[in-house]
């Protein structure tokens, strides 16, 4: 009835002097080149400033105009644009704006809101699509959950691997080598753990807890070259808050750093990311010659939760040698105690004065002292590293302060980065591979549950106003859905893995037992 | 006389359905509403498509449906009575094949017991009842005089019908059609392939492994926990025709097969409560009373029968606290601090009673916590609709109407819920009207406002926390003074005492009287 109701030409149609209320919010924002269609519905609206939001909006009539030209137009419940016409716009559109008139119609009559406009960037994205996992935002137990893909130039979703398949466990950490689903890892967490690492179309279950070291692997991040995979080992374990505004707390009450040579299935270890410090999120340099990672004091819990503080590190690896470097640099000291940069190395970021000669901090370098840094990311085209600040603790998804940041790796300058950052959760966060776009995870929405977000970064790195994951009717998509979105990245191709043969491989606990070496 | 001669079975039939309908809706009222509150039935079509998604989700589906109204539990009682009446005429019609009349209509009777026994336990969902009407039905209209070709034809038709409709019980099907055509055993190997066939083929699209596709997804609760009369019920549906055709013929007077099937439904009648878990029964008794907060029933009950598992001894408690009388606690039987915090251990039933209590003593997050775990906990995946109101409410209380309204959104589509989630939705935003909610409000004013992380092993500090937080809050009071004396530490317990009487403060050194105001305020 609706629908039939709502095809006709928008007539004695009043103004309203204002942006339309749009979900999701869209006005401003930057796309990409062969981004799906970015639909959209009309919220609830009073029809002038005295009357409240409220009512059904019967109808939805929206034309888009290029710059460059080209026009495509959707009438309907929501902003529902023809997909093939959509790219052809935003195309032809490219590094030019796109024109949004809307009408909505309430209680028999139209009205027509201020224009918005949505900017197509000059930067692609080339990949394919976007994996992610989707878990609900719980605590301690976890029910359906599972890795997926979804390409990004339409609506479709794949799975990856999901955790009905294999009963009583859970999958996470997904990781590909900068962006190429080629070189893919995830773990199976539960009754049989393992570690599932994909290279060339084949993968291998691997065991990953030795004698040697604390646990089994867990934050991975791949060696641009494919032979290495840095992992942190973590021994994890979560509290609950008590106060409104907080739920849960995870944190590690030990953890150290790991190195997986996958031709020869051996973890190569140092001491100096294997200390009674807490190391863990390692991530690859663009050139693979550094290792980041966060490493903090370890403190008590559960009285001192509150002082645990990671510091950014970062640790020189050799890929010929397959061995660490001999020293430890500290690029950002949150921790405020006094103490020596740890392992030998220097401080070399704010308080060192190496990135800000003059010694004097900016105001984003003052906002992540005596802060907790944790998810480093450096950019795959070697210009930047963004990072998540929070308070304390390592675990950031829980804490609504935490905002991301982003750091030039060329001068030191850090800064939040405000033009994405919201008063809720921003976190995990992942490149493109032209490191000019990049997703990141935010509870912007209603504040738990995580949705996913682009922003477009140009070469002085300042970033676009970012756009939610369109969905196709995304209002009734969003409010449906029961699991958050996390640990985000690109992927370059759609994912091929066989989900039976690895489920029936974790079922029949078959693994590769890794060995480990200093 | 005729009349009756003519439709005995009819008239023992109802017998039957009565007995079943007295059976859950009066000897054991609390089994049904425990299984609905497990579940969240909604009219979208994401539910529905959700469920038919898999082998067998179209009967999950309808009994989902009907499950809903197990809210109540005479309308439950009567929807169960009715639909095990329908596998028994069904039943019937199949043992058709006997020249026993009276046989065909007695028989039936097994499988329909052995349905029943099931359904009143823990693990067997209603969805399996439902599986084997389908199965029975397409039994019926198995073509069996029909030539070769057309017959195999329907039959492979039905086969993959009944597997998307069915699931696993395919196979009592393809038992059926064994044993209907022993003299054509390429028929029965065909229809054996046919269903294994639609079961592997399957494994290919749906996301669940080999095994659970066999067992059934959404039959039962833990597949780890499937009985031996389970599977001998869906031998006996298939077999069971085939076994009728060998009962010698003899007719039975009126009298006779009156008496008979009165018989068989006495004996159900006397039977059949042993099939109940008089233990588990208990805990759902309990739960249902603190679901419904009929608090004075919980003590009245507990006079008669002294609670002594963790989970009834806990719903005593929080009853005693609600009714501001549990300093009488140490009256009845205890169960150290289990009894009264139950500690979480991932199983949702024991997580639903300390989310009960957490959420009444002002421990707003924990009660939430709980509640996130229980449903995450469900084995379908489900939704539960009494965890999502708590969800709710605690996200309400703590000012996180996005996600009230997402979940109150969810709870429209609901029938029973639907009216609570409209009136909930207007609170939304509204800071007055939760502040002046009796219940809303007081436990907004009582939880926490000063942070730290919950540790179960010193809920006796946490208690402490809550009565600095707010002197008026008598839950706390009266758990701080419970605790030690189920730990028999009698000089925490004078500590305790010591502290709350220099608390000087009318509405703690009197909390018999205000705790019936403050109970009266959440009832």
């Amino acid at each position: 009835m609706l629908l039939a109701s709502c095809s006709e030409t928008p007539s004695d149609v009043k103004s309203i002097d204002s942006l339309p209320p749009i979900y999701p919010d869209y006005i401003g924002v930057t796309i990409p080149v062969g981004i799906a269609p970015m639909d959209f519905c009309v919220e609830a609206f009073g029809t002038d400033s005295t009357q409240s939001a409220e009512g059904v909006v019967e109808c939805v009539d929206v034309v888009v105009r290029g710059e460059k030209g080209g026009e495509i137009h959707s009438q309907g419940e929501f902003a529902d644009f023809d997909i093939d016409d959509w790219h052809e716009l935003v195309e032809q559109n490219k590094g030019g704006e796109l024109s949004f008139t809307v009408c909505a119609k309430k209680d028999g009559e139209w009205y027509q809101y201020q224009d918005f406009k949505m900017y197509v960037s000059n930067y692609d994205i080339e990949e394919w699509g976007l994996t992610y996992r989707r878990v609900a935002p719980g605590y301690e137990v976890y029910s359906e959950m599972g890795l997926y893909q979804r390409c990004l130039s339409n609506f479709e979703e794949y799975e990856i691997m999901v955790n009905t398949r294999i009963p009583g466990n859970c999958v996470n950490c997904h990781t590909s080598n900068r962006t190429n689903p080629q070189q893919f890892v995830f773990h199976v967490r539960g009754e049989k753990p393992v570690t599932a690492i994909q290279k060339e179309g084949k993968h291998t279950m691997y065991s990953t807890k030795t004698p040697e070291t604390i646990g089994l692997c867990v934050y991975p991040y791949w060696h641009p070259e494919g032979r290495y995979l840095a992992f942190s080992t973590n021994t994890t374990r979560q509290s609950f808050h008590v106060v409104k505004d907080e739920r849960i707390e995870v944190f590690d009450q030990e953890s150290d750093l790991q190195i997986l040579d996958t031709e020869n299935d051996m973890l190569i270890l140092s001491p100096l990311v294997k200390t009674a410090d807490w190391e863990t999120y390692p991530a690859f340099s663009a050139d693979g010659k550094t290792l980041y990672f966060c490493s903090a004091k370890p403190q008590n819990f559960p009285q001192d939760f509150k002082q645990v503080r990671y510091s950014l590190c970062s640790i020189p690896f050799d890929s010929y040698s397959g061995k660490f470097g001999d020293k430890v640099d500290t690029l950002i000291k949150a921790d405020p105690s006094p103490n020596l940069p740890r392992g030998g190395g220097k401080l070399v970021a704010i308080q060192s004065g190496r990135f800000s000669p003059s010694g004097q901090m900016s105001e984003g370098q003052r906002g992540v002292a005596g802060a907790s840094i944790t998810f480093p990311r450096p950019s795959y085209d070697g210009k930047w590293l963004m990072f998540t600040r929070s308070d304390y603790g390592c675990f950031p998804i829980w804490h609504k302060e935490v905002d991301l940041y982003l750091m030039n790796l060329k001068t030191g300058e850090t800064r939040p980065l405000d033009e994405v950052n919201s008063d809720d959760t921003e976190s995990f966060h992942n490149w493109n591979l032209n490191s000019h776009w990049f997703v990141f995870a935010s509870r912007r929405g209603d504040g738990l549950y995580t949705r996913l977000y682009l922003s477009s970064l140009d070469d002085e790195g300042k970033a676009t106003k970012p756009f939610l994951l369109p969905q196709k009717n995304p209002k009734h998509y969003y409010e449906r859905m029961m699991q958050s979105y996390n640990t985000p990245d690109f992927t370059s191709e759609k994912v091929e893995f066989d989900q039976r043969s690895a489920a029936s491989e974790v079922l029949g606990g078959k693994s590769t037992q890794i060995k480990a070496r200093f | 006389m005729k009349y009756l001669e003519k439709n005995i079975n009819v008239i023992l039939s109802i017998g039957f359905v009565f007995s079943v309908f007295v059976f859950f809706a009066y000897r054991f009222p609390s089994l049904l509403p425990y299984q609905e509150q497990w579940q969240m039935f909604m009219f979208d079509s994401e539910y529905f498509n959700a469920r038919i998604s898999v082998p067998g989700g179209l009967s999950v589906y309808i009994s989902e449906f009907f499950v809903q109204f197990f809210y109540n539990s005479l309308t439950g009682a009567l929807i169960l009575a009715l639909l095990l009446g329908l596998m028994m005429f069904l039943q019937t019609l199949l043992n058709r094949h006997t020249s026993n009349r009276n046989a065909a209509f007695f028989l039936s009777f097994i499988p329909v017991f052995m349905v029943w026994c099931l359904i009143s336990g823990s693990n067997v969902k209603v969805a399996f009842l439902v599986v084997l009407i389908f199965s029975q039905m397409f039994m019926l209209l198995y073509p069996e005089g029909a030539s070769l070709l057309p017959k195999c034809i329907v039959m492979m038709a039905e086969i993959i019908v009944l597997y998307w409709i069915a699931g696993p019980a395919v196979f009592v099907y393809v038992l059926y059609v064994a044993t209907r055509q022993l003299e054509h055993k390429y028929i029965a190997i065909g229809a054996f392939v046919c269903a294994l066939l639609c079961v592997l083929i399957s494994a290919y699209f749906v996301p669940y492994p080999l095994s659970r596709l066999f067992m059934g997804v959404g039959f039962c609760s833990n597949i780890k926990e499937i009985s031996i009369l389970y599977i001998c019920t869906l031998l006996m549906v298939g077999i069971l025709p085939f076994v009728a055709v060998f009962v010698p013929e003899r007719r039975l007077g009126f009298v006779t097969h009156l008496v008979i099937g009165l018989i068989l439904i006495l004996v159900s009648v006397f039977c059949m409560p042993f099939a109940v878990d008089s233990r588990e029964y208990e805990v759902k008794e309990y739960d249902y009373l603190v679901r419904t907060k009929q608090w004075d029933k919980i003590v009245e009950k507990a006079k008669e029968k002294n609670p002594d598992m963790p989970l009834t001894v806990a719903s005593l408690n929080l009853a005693l606290a609600m009714k501001g009388q549990l300093s009488h606690a140490m009256e009845f039987f205890q169960n150290g601090v289990q009894g009264a915090f139950p500690r979480f251990d991932s199983l949702p039933q024991s997580s639903l009673m300390a989310m009960e209590i957490y959420y009444y003593v002002g421990l707003v997050n924990s009660s939430q916590r709980l509640a996130f775990e229980a449903q995450e906990a469900l084995p379908d995946y489900g939704m539960s609709s009494r965890l999502m109101k708590r969800l709710v409410e605690t996200n309400l209380i703590n000012g996180q109407y996005e996600v009230a309204r997402k979940y109150l959104l969810l709870m429209r589509n609901t029938l029973f819920y639907r009216k609570w989630a409209d009136a909930t939705m207007a609170l939304l935003d509204d800071e007055d009207a939760i502040s002046s909610h009796s219940t809303y409000g007081y436990l907004r004013r009582v939880r926490l406002n000063d942070d730290f992380l919950f540790s179960d092993v010193e809920i006796d500090k946490i208690m402490g926390q809550l009565i600095m937080h707010d002197k008026s809050n008598v839950m706390a009071t009266q758990y701080l003074l419970l605790l030690p004396q189920l730990e028999g530490d009698q000089m925490k317990y004078q500590m305790y005492a010591n502290y709350i009487l220099s608390l000087k403060n009318d509405t703690i050194s009197n909390t018999d009287s205000l705790n019936v105001v403050y109970s009266d305020s959440l009832n």
